[in-house]
Parts: structure tokens; sequence; C-alpha cells
């Protein structure tokens, strides 16, 4: 049947105009209806969403991969970033909560179609973010604030990250398994985070907490330093003298945890070799200590997947209407211990910024 | 009929009098500018010997000192030349991340370019010449406080330090040498980056660079007490309008100071690239408050022209048995912060009384 | 009557700065073993006359002239390297720096060679002592700060080193202007010293009390011109006071006030300027 012929003659003319106007009506009042709500096109194949990546990282070997996981998971899904976001990236010290929380309101005022965000500071920015789920815009946490209790206040799709204290305790568990008990956790920088990996450290060898006091001079044990030197994190080779004169002090400790790539590196040079070191994150220095067996082993947070992944959460949800992943809790990007057994296989995803 | 003590006119009763008093050598070491860092170096070492908690007495026995010493040497190459350019009447803030920034083109030369690492300290010393001829020259022609110039030179430097990093170093900001081949590296560690002194009380040796650290603080001595150039160093800090009336090369002696604080970053890069095979962005920064506190501890003016070389080395000294000590006497290691602030505050009294009694007339 | 050769001479100087004519048509001259005194109010052009003279600039037309040949200065180091030794009130000495070290400033002596080379200190304080007891100073203690000495102190240094340094004419800027009435006797006193050691000094001042017992000559300038030039014997304190203050216009003021006589006390006041203006005026 030819539809057009249906459409022949004078009332033909007037359906027709009707028919357009109607269809033309429905797609304005559509419209004006969503203009509170972000604007979704629910026609093309792709991704036509904005998404924003907003972060307290630096421009370290650490966030570099974050930032690349989800540029790179933009690009695979065809979706635009209209930012990536860093509140330390312009050399700071430490990360600029208030910016990031600035940050994530003008994301909202921007009506992007969802938000990525590491939530450094729950208390400050939970509020904000349920600012954003408030008006439609889907947020998934990354990095920071996978802690449950942040993540249910922050009424949050799901966090994408390493549960800090799950990561301390995968490294404590493998400290106790080889009878190295004793262990010293180096603090480079302030941060709930690096407290919670030396809390987790703790449990993993059976103890209730990571003290201050004096190690025992054997035993069971978890002894917190904080490093005082200038800028710890970033003179590494100054900062770890403060843990050697320690390690001297006492001399009863065998094995020390670094929160940091760069002092863990700096450390292997350094300490005594009776004295096991194992470390957080891992850059190329750390490959080639963990092949020749100075380094113990690493914990790799995969943070290239704690870029990767939100974007793909906030893809799904966005194309299909709350396809809402995680269910509330969090999505592990890791930890994954690297020892001198896998490290080869870990190197060459490191090596393309894939880790 | 004296006009001031120190200084009368010979009258014929005077002369015969012979009354030309000389003053002690106790007064006149009490005079000297480091004398309040040197009292205070003591102070703390005493002071951290009575605090220290560790079971063998650590703080008293090699072990303790190469811990110290160690620091010292860090803030110390620095501070040296930091205090001979705040007695020429300058400041230099691009001094902590210049010993970074020389640690990364050193690692850059050998890493990516395959440089010789000789050939890499010399590249790098070059680097150095530049910065500081850029900071002198700006400093001296445009005649803006080398507070703000050198600000200036400090953020071109960092975000450098990241941005051109992250662009040649596929990403990553630690620019580290694996690998085991890389030629002249080995003999260049050996002079710059080793220990030595290893013995059966310290197996790990004191570092090489305390060594450095002593020989830049003789050579900053001797230059600025026994040559013409110190003397213009003096002159230019206390007052550059007599001295330029009188013919001294006023410019020429900034531009010279500037170029020492950058040389000396370019020796703490390349002792912490040989000790360490690798190098971070953004390292050093924050380190040049240290340097400048380190001078002032030790008896230099703040405003210029009065002031010696030994006493910054003192001060590296002060901070770093502060560093070092707190960990000995299991404190939290933030009080550091709280016993440098009280040390620096009693510096500059104590070096404000002794810098009046200098001005004083004496008899 | 042999004529002496002047040491340095200003030969009908000027100088103009925008519309402004700071020294118009200047002539002075100084003597080995004299003192040559310019008088002259604020803003009567002795500083610019010192700065041509010290070389910071060149007179606009004229001509400066030494030992009889006329010279130019390019810059103020090629008026030292003519023994010209300018010598400033304020920026003569570095105080926070020792007696020896300030004498020897810019002109350092060494020992040694190379990278050893190194100021030979010991001949240095000897040295310094030495000249300062020429000008009758005895140093106690070399190694004391110049800060520690008194204004009139600092100047007999900065006197003492122009002098060792092979000046042949010393310019003095104001030296007694921020100093008390002892001190000024004592700064006084080394000019004589300097003169008795055969140099010529230049000595600018305001203060006529200052320049009559140590001059031999005395210029007077008022608004950038020569208002007079005079040997020792040829006038007095007075007379140079009078001329400084400008006697004709206290004269004039007077006879204004007088006009206003019938006002009782601005005709005491008339009279008590009539009294005070000198004769002949």
């Amino acid at each position: 049947m030819n539809v057009l012929g249906l459409f022949r003659g004078r009332r033909g003319a007037i359906a027709l105009a009707t028919g357009i106007a109607l269809v033309a009506g429905s797609v304005v009042t559509f419209a004006a209806a969503s203009a509170g709500a972000p604007a979704r096109d629910l026609t093309s194949a792709g991704c036509p969403y904005t998404f924003a990546v907003i972060t307290h990282g630096d421009n370290g070997s650490f966030w570099s991969p974050v930032y690349k996981g989800a540029k790179d998971a933009a690009k695979d899904l065809g979706c635009r970033l209209s930012e990536v976001y860093g509140s330390q990236t312009a050399g700071q010290a430490e990360p600029d909560d208030i910016a990031e929380n600035a940050q994530i309101q003008d994301a909202i005022n921007a009506h992007v179609n969802g938000i990525a965000v590491s939530d450094h500071d729950p208390v400050l920015m939970n509020p904000t973010i349920a600012k954003a789920v408030a008006r439609g815009i889907p947020v998934v946490l990354l990095n920071a604030g996978c802690d449950p209790a942040d993540l249910a206040a922050s009424h949050a799709m799901t966090c994408v990250g390493q549960p800090e204290t799950l990561a301390g305790q995968a490294a404590g568990a493998l400290f106790k398994n080889q009878g190295m008990t004793n262990v010293l956790c180096v603090i480079h920088q302030s941060g709930q985070n690096l407290i919670d990996r030396c809390n987790g450290l703790a449990t993993g060898l059976g103890l209730s907490s990571c003290s201050t006091k004096s190690p025992p001079t054997s035993g069971v044990g978890c002894t917190k330093l904080v490093l005082s030197t200038p800028n710890a994190a970033s003179n590494p080779t100054q900062a770890i003298g403060q843990v050697i004169t320690y390690l001297q002090a006492h001399t009863g400790i065998n094995a020390v945890l670094s929160l940091n790539s760069a002092i863990g590196d700096a450390l292997v040079t350094a300490a005594p070799s009776k004295v096991k070191i194992a470390t957080f994150d891992l850059d190329s220095g750390t490959l080639a200590d963990l092949r020749s067996g100075k380094m113990d082993f690493a914990i790799d947070q995969q943070q290239y997947l704690q870029g990767y992944l939100p974007i793909v959460f906030l893809y799904l949800y966005n194309k299909h209407e709350g396809n809402s992943a995680g269910g509330g809790s969090v999505v592990p990007s890791g930890p994954l211990l690297v020892t001198k057994a896998n490290v080869n296989k870990v190197a060459a995803a490191i090596a393309a910024g894939d880790d | 009929m004296s006009t001031a003590a120190g200084v009368s006119e010979a009258s014929p009763s005077e002369a015969r009098d012979g009354r030309r008093v000389s003053i002690s050598r106790f007064t006149r070491t009490l005079q000297r500018p480091e004398f309040g860092a040197l009292m205070g170096a003591v102070a703390v070492f005493l002071i951290f010997t009575f605090l220290d908690a560790t079971p063998n007495h650590l703080w008293l026995t090699q072990i303790g000192l190469a811990s110290w010493t160690q620091q010292a040497a860090f803030f110390g190459i620095m501070s040296v030349p930091v205090g001979l350019l705040m007695i020429g009447g300058e400041f230099d803030l691009s001094t902590g991340i210049m010993t970074g920034v020389t640690a990364i083109v050193m690692a850059l030369l050998i890493g990516k370019l395959h440089w010789n690492a000789w050939a890499a300290i010399g590249g790098t010393l070059l680097f150095a010449t530049v910065v500081g001829l850029v900071n002198g020259v700006a400093v001296v022609k445009t005649k803006l406080p080398s507070f703000i110039v050198t600000l200036a030179t400090y953020f071109v430097l960092r975000g450098a330090s990241i941005g051109f990093v992250l662009h040649v170093n596929q990403g990553s900001t630690n620019v580290v040498l694996t690998g085991a081949n890389y030629p002249g590296l080995a003999s260049a560690k050996q002079v710059f980056g080793s220990t030595f002194a290893q013995s059966s009380s310290l197996p790990g040796g004191y570092q090489t660079a305390v060594l450095w650290f002593i020989g830049v603080t003789v050579l900053c001595t001797w230059i600025l007490t026994r040559t013409t150039f110190g003397n213009w160093i003096f002159a230019s800090g206390g007052d550059p309008v007599a001295a330029r009336n009188v013919g001294v090369p006023v410019n020429r002696t900034k531009i010279l100071l500037f170029l020492g604080t950058s040389w000396a970053g370019a020796l703490v890069g390349i002792i912490s690239l040989t000790q360490a095979s690798s190098a971070v962005s953004e390292q050093g920064a924050g380190y040049e408050f240290y340097y400048i506190i380190a001078a002032v501890v030790g008896g230099c003016l703040l405003a210029g022209g009065y002031g010696s070389a030994l006493g910054p080395a003192l001060g590296a000294c002060i901070i770093g048995m502060a560093f070092e000590g707190v960990i000995y006497a299991n404190l939290d290691s933030s009080w550091d912060f709280t016993f440098l602030g009280i040390v620096l505050f009693i510096a500059v009294v104590v070096n404000r009384v002794f810098y009046r009694r200098a001005l004083k007339a004496r008899r | 009557m042999v004529q002496r050769a002047a040491l340095v001479e200003t030969r009908n100087v000027s100088k103009h700065f925008g519309g402004v004519d700071a020294l118009q048509d200047v002539t002075l001259a100084v003597f080995p073993g004299e003192v040559t005194c310019v008088l002259g109010d604020n803003g009567a052009g002795k500083s610019t006359l010192i700065k041509i003279l010290s070389g910071v600039f060149p007179p606009d037309s004229g001509e400066l002239v030494i030992g009889g040949a006329p010279v130019h200065f390019a810059s103020p180091r090629v008026a030292r390297s003519y023994g010209i030794a300018t010598v400033f009130q304020d920026l003569a000495t570095v105080p926070l720096m020792s007696l020896w070290r300030n004498f020897f400033l810019g002109n350092e002596p060494t020992k040694g060679r190379g990278p050893f080379q190194r100021m030979d200190t010991r001949r240095a304080k000897q040295v310094m002592r030495d000249e300062m007891a020429k000008m009758g100073i005895e140093v106690r203690d070399s190694d004391q700060v110049v800060g520690t000495l008194s204004g009139g102190e600092r100047q007999a240094v900065a006197i003492a080193r122009a002098v060792y340094f092979g000046a042949k004419v010393l310019i003095l800027d104001e030296p007694t202007s921020a100093l008390g009435v002892r001190q000024s006797g004592i700064v006084l006193k080394y000019i004589l010293q300097a003169r008795e050691l055969g140099r010529g000094v230049i000595l600018i001042t305001h203060n006529p009390h200052h320049a009559y017992p140590v001059g031999d000559r005395f210029v007077l300038l008022q608004r950038g011109r020569l208002l007079g030039s005079y040997r020792k014997e040829e006038t007095t304190v007075e007379h140079l006071t009078e001329m400084m203050a400008g006697g004709a216009e206290l004269k004039e003021l007077s006879h204004e006030l007088e006009a206003l006589k019938d006002i009782p006390a601005m005709a005491a006041a008339a009279r008590e300027l009539a009294a005070e203006a000198p004769e002949g005026t």
C-alpha cells in the first residue's frame, strides 16, 4: 500500500499537516519538559553523552593511567569528556578539595550526562554529589570515597576503587604468610586513605590497629611512621633518611610497607638487606626491583580501571535507562599483588600506560 | 681626647700612654656572625643526646652521626651559596626546584639521549649556567626585587619539570635509569653518589655528599673572607651605592652570586641522581625556604651586607639534626617543625644581640 | 710672579635640564695645597657642578681644564683616573664592613696568583693604620666596623682613602651638613690635613661659618649663576653670609614694610629690618 497515496488530495494535505504539527508539537513539548533534566538523544547510535571526570589527582605517575583510562573508554565508546580534572595538577603540594568541589558544581550547572569523581573529602563533597543525583545526573565515584558508609551517603551509583583497607589487608596477609610480621608502615603525606592502608595492614597481620608507639622487639607488630622532611613524596632520597634511622633504632622490624612507588624505590637501595620492602603502586623502577627480587611485592591498584570503568558504567546507565552497576557497593579495581612471579605480564600493561 | 672608643686622635699624652687596647681573642670570637649558630648547633646536639631513646644510644655513635650529616649535607650544599647571595643583598627562590630540575636534566640526557654520564654532568652545569645568568641578568637589568624575579623562574622550572617530563617520558613523572649499562654512570656515582668510611660499626658508611658539603663550605669561606670578590660581596649587600662610587662592579658581583646558587643546585641534582638513579618531577620544590632559614640561623642578615659562609653550614647542620633527632627521640616526627621554629626564633634573637655588640664602640 | 697651574678648572661651564638653567657661565679653579669653597643655598646648582667635575655628565658649554689642558670625562671612572675623587656625604663607606675593608674597597691589595690570589690582609691593615695616623687618627682595632664610628670619623676614612689612592683633587659634598658642631670641627681639621699634604680641595657647603676658616678661595653660586668669586683676603664671614642670604632682597623687603608704617607693630618690624640690612646694598 502506497502510504504517501493516503495523503493525496485536500484531505490528505490537511492530515499530513496535522500529523507534522502533532509530531513537532510533541517534540517541542518533550524538549520543554526535559529542560530541567539533561538532554538525551535516544535515537542515535554510539555515545552521544558528555561526561565530566573530576579528581583530586596530580600529574604524577599514579594518576596518569587513571586519566588515560577515562580517555580510552570515551574513545572506545565514542563519548565526549567535557573535562579530565585533577585538583593537584597545578603543582600544589596537597589536593585542593574546595576547588574540586567547585568543579563538581560547575559540571552540574553544565548539565553533563554523568560525573566520574573521586570523593576525596566525603563530608564536603557528598552534598554536592547528592545534588547532582537529585538532578538526574548519575555519579560514579572513583579511587576515593569507596568506604561503604561514604558511598551510601553520597547516593552515587557505585565506587570503582581499591578499598584501602582491603589492599592493606592483602599486604598484611602476604607478609604474615612469609613470616615477616613486624611491619613498619611509612606514611609520606597527609590523607585518610593512607591511614586506612596502614589499618588494613594491621588487620591482615591479625592486629586491631597500627600504632605510632615503638614496635615490639619481636613478634607481631604494626607501626606507623609519618615522614616530616619537606615534600617527602617528591624528594624520596632525603625522606627515607628518616626511615633508615628508624630501622637502625628499632632493629626488630623485618618488613617495611611503603605507600608510594618512589619511596619504595628509594627504600630498596638504602634499607638493610634483611628487611623486606613492599610498596603500593608501581613504576618502572619497581618493576626492575621486583624482577631482581629486591622488592618483595607491589600492590597494583590497577588505577587504569578506575578511569575506564566509571565511563562504561555511566554510558550504560544513560543508554539503557538505569542500568546501575555495582549494586550500591564498591567495584574493586584491585588489589593485584605483583610479585616476581607475575611481574612480566603486568609490565607490558604498565608500559602501555594501561595499568 | 678620644672621639670614640677604638679610634682616638693621638694626643701627646695618649701616645706616651700607649693605650692601645687590643680586643681579646675571646671577645672577637664572640662577635663573629657564625658564633650564634655554633652555640645553637652545640645546644641542639646536646638536646638530642639527652632525648635519645634508642637502646644503644645511637645518636652518639657513628650511625647517628652519619644519619644527620647526610641530611645536613643536602641542605648545606645549597645553604652556603644562598647565604653568600644573601650577604650580597639578594634572594634566590628558584634554588629548591633547581636541585630537582638538574637531576631530571641529567637523567634525561643519560636515559633518553644516551650521553655518557660525565658529558651529562657537563650538560647539566651548562643548563645551570643558563638559569643562573637569566636570574642574575634579569635582577640587575630590571631592578625588580630578586624575590619576584626568582619566584618567576621557580614557577617556570616547576611547570617544566612536570609538563616537559610527562611529554618525553611516556606520561610518567618518574625518570628512572633502570638497567646497568649507562657509560660513565658508575664512575660518576663513585665521585658524587657513593659512600665512604665503611666500617664494622658503620657498614653503610657516610655519604660522599658530606665531603662535598665540607668542600663547598671551605671554598665559600675562602672566597668570602680572603678574596677581593668577597670584599665586593659585602659591599654590594651593605651599600651598593657607596660600593659603585668607589668602583666596585656591583652588577657583575650579583650575577656571579646567582651563578653560584645555580651551580650549587646542579651539584645537589648530580649527587641526587647518582645516588638514586632516578629523578622525580617537582623534586626539591619547597626546600628554598629551608636554605634561607639555615642562612638566617647562621647569622646572615636578611637585609644583606653581613654574615659568613660557616654560619649557613651550621644552620644546615641544625636542620639535619632536627629531622633525624626526633626519630632517635622516638617523638612524633612532626615535632621537628615546632623544634625548627623555636630554633629559628632563638637564633635570630641571639644573632641580633651579637650584631648590636659588633656595631657598638668597643673598649 | 710665577703662576701655578690650577689642578682643575671650570671655564664658563653651563648646563641646562629641560627648560631650567642649572648652571650658567660658571668659572672656578682649585690649586694644589688650597681649598676652594663653593657656597650657595639650596637650588644654587652645587650638585650639578659636582656631577660635572666628577664625570657623571658633561657640561653643555664651556670646558673642564686639568693642568692647563681641556679634558672630557666620559664617565666617573675617567674622572677618577685623572685624580679627581669625590666624597659624598652619606655614601662613602659601607657601615657593616670593617675599617680596612672599607679603606681598600675597590682597590684591594692582593698576593699570590691564579686561583690562590687573595687579599693581602696584613698589609691592608697596616697601610690603613698608617694613613689614618697621617690624618691624626690612631686606629686601635682594624677589624672594627665603620658603623661604630661617628659621622666625622667616617668622613675621615673616606678622605684618607681618597688621599692615599692618589687623588689630586678632593671634592667634598656637604661634609658637615649632617654633623654636630664638634664633629664638623673634626672634619674641617681633616680637610686642612689634606691641604697640608698638597692636595687641592673643593669644599661644597651652604655654611659660610664652616667654609671661611679652611678656605683659600670662595665661589658663590645663586640659581646657577656665579654671584662672586673671592680670595680669602678679599672677604669676611659676614660678607659671605650677606651675599648668600641675598642682602639686596632683604633691603627691598624692609622698604616695603616701611610703606606700611602706619601700623605701629609693622613699623617696629620695619625699623628692625632696616637695622639688619647691611649698609651699601
